[in-house]
């Protein structure tokens, strides 16, 4: 079988940051040199929330957005918004917090309540486990899952909103609307067309890659520190690889990529 | 628990890896044989949606058939949604059309002309609505900003503000010192931004999708 070289390339890259992952997640679990973190700010909102939540009996809500698991565009921050989702789930078991927990896509819905069925099963609360509290709210329509979203917030009140996934400009609908009604928010997105709306109307906003590492943030296992380890790496290579260019495009030189 | 110490989860972690390394390296270049395999894969994994689309439909319906019965609040709406959504149903698969020889005929797919009525009718109005509404969010949004007084949030409405002066007065654009900064901004610093987002994303996406093709996380399982 012949490849063309664009595919090595592609395996190539995908290999190394194979060998990076398994390299990090080893570091990770062995723990002998500690990992530093750089605070993020409103991460400690979720944490806050849970611990009241188990006394006030309000639910925390949850959301990994109206993107799919599939399509072109918005799976991984669907993805990383379920993994954040499992990390919340898990300390709600744990702490006895109520959840409620929503999605705007029929895949991302059967995702969601398998995360967070695995979570509470994973806390050995898998009696707790309630499907009526994961609700699809919406079919690949933004606008409607936000509105729904809103209907959420008007129905109960809830202990905090977290808001991290594929999200667009509808983003401003439940987040203003939560702020309407004092619902401490923690949002995250990635696309330009968010962002103003999650910093301007959460408490704590995560921007761009910031989706991916907050499930190390959130979880009190090492292991999700490693894909820290392995961002932080890339990124190095990316900056070093934009400054190597930098100077020899000043030095002339032309070079195709 | 090691996942090679549980047989379920090791298996899922093996086809979700193999199909996606096979989906991956199609989408790089068309490979003979293996495009057929990664199409496969893709239509499997269409048909998986659709029954996901099912489950949830029923899920739906199910939840807010409850919320009727039990006359919790609210419930006009759970059965404005019930009856909306079959009027939906028989208006895409059993109003009948008739075909150019006067025959009658039921509806093929979901971009008939009762599907599209009803559509053109109820949702694009809905729709635009919505979006409307956006703007008053936006209006409130920055307004909560400017009493917050931080300087993030000063920045984003300025910078809104401004380029929405720029976007009704194009003469603006025109004007010597104005119109240069605006350009400088966008497309040094704006597309700067956009760009370093970009990079950022998608570092962390190629990390994530690594550590799913490798099992690290398992965002399909359920069991």
């Amino acid at each position: 079988m012949t490849l063309p070289p664009e595919t090595w390339l592609l395996l190539v890259v995908v290999l190394l940051v194979i060998i990076l992952t398994l390299l990090h997640h080893a570091r990770a679990l062995a723990g002998k040199r500690p990992i530093s973190r750089r605070p993020l700010p409103g991460i400690d909102i979720v944490g806050r929330a849970l611990a009241r939540g188990a006394e006030t009996g309000r639910a925390i809500h949850i959301s990994p957005g109206s993107g799919s698991v599939g399509a072109r565009s918005g799976t991984v921050e669907t993805v990383a918004g379920l993994l954040a989702a499992e990390r919340v789930a898990t300390d709600a078991a744990l702490n006895g917090a109520p959840l409620l927990a929503s999605s705007g896509d029929a895949v991302a819905h059967l995702a969601l309540r398998g995360t967070l069925r695995q979570a509470y099963q994973r806390a050995g609360l898998g009696q707790d486990y309630d499907p009526a509290n994961v609700q699809m709210l919406a079919h690949q329509d933004p606008m409607a899952y936000a509105s729904g979203v809103t209907t959420l917030y008007g129905r109960q009140k809830l202990e905090a909103s977290q808001m991290i996934g594929s999200f667009g400009q509808e983003f401003l609908l439940a987040g203003e609307d939560g702020q309407q009604r004092e619902v401490p928010q923690f949002g995250g997105a990635t696309t330009t067309t968010a962002l103003p709306f999650v910093y301007l109307t959460t408490e704590g906003s995560l921007i761009g890659e910031e989706i991916y590492a907050a499930e190390a943030y959130l979880a009190r296992s090492p292991a999700p520190l490693a894909r820290l380890l392995t961002q932080d790496a890339l990124r190095t290579v990316i900056i070093f690889a934009i400054i190597l260019l930098m100077i020899l495009a000043a030095m002339g030189l032309q070079i195709s990529l | 628990m090691s996942f090679l110490r549980d047989p379920k989860r090791l298996i899922a972690t093996l086809i979700a890896g193999v199909a996606g390394v096979i989906v991956l390296i199609d989408f790089a270049s068309a490979v003979p044989n293996l495009d057929q395999l990664a199409r496969v894969i893709v239509e499997w994994a269409a048909l998986l949606a659709v029954m996901a689309l099912l489950v949830g439909l029923l899920s739906v319906t199910a939840g807010h058939l409850m919320r009727v019965l039990r006359r919790q609040p609210d419930w006009g709406y759970s059965l404005v949604l019930i009856v909306s959504m079959l009027i939906v149903i028989i208006a895409g698969t059993l109003v009948p059309l008739r075909t150019q020889d006067g025959s009658f005929t039921l509806p093929n797919s979901l971009v008939e002309q009762p599907i599209r009525d009803l559509f053109r009718a109820f949702y694009q109005p809905l729709a635009s609505s919505f979006l409307a509404l956006l703007a008053f969010f936006s209006l409130s949004a920055a307004l909560r900003a400017l009493r917050r007084r931080t300087a993030d949030a000063l920045v984003i409405v300025i910078v809104a503000l401004l380029v929405l002066a720029l976007a009704g007065l194009p003469q603006a654009a025109a004007l010597p010192v104005l119109g240069e900064s605006m350009r400088w901004i966008s497309d040094y610093v704006a597309l700067a931004g956009a760009r370093g987002l970009l990079i950022g994303t998608a570092l962390g996406a190629i990390v994530a999708g690594v550590r799913v093709l490798l099992g690290f996380d398992q965002p399909y399982l359920d069991r």
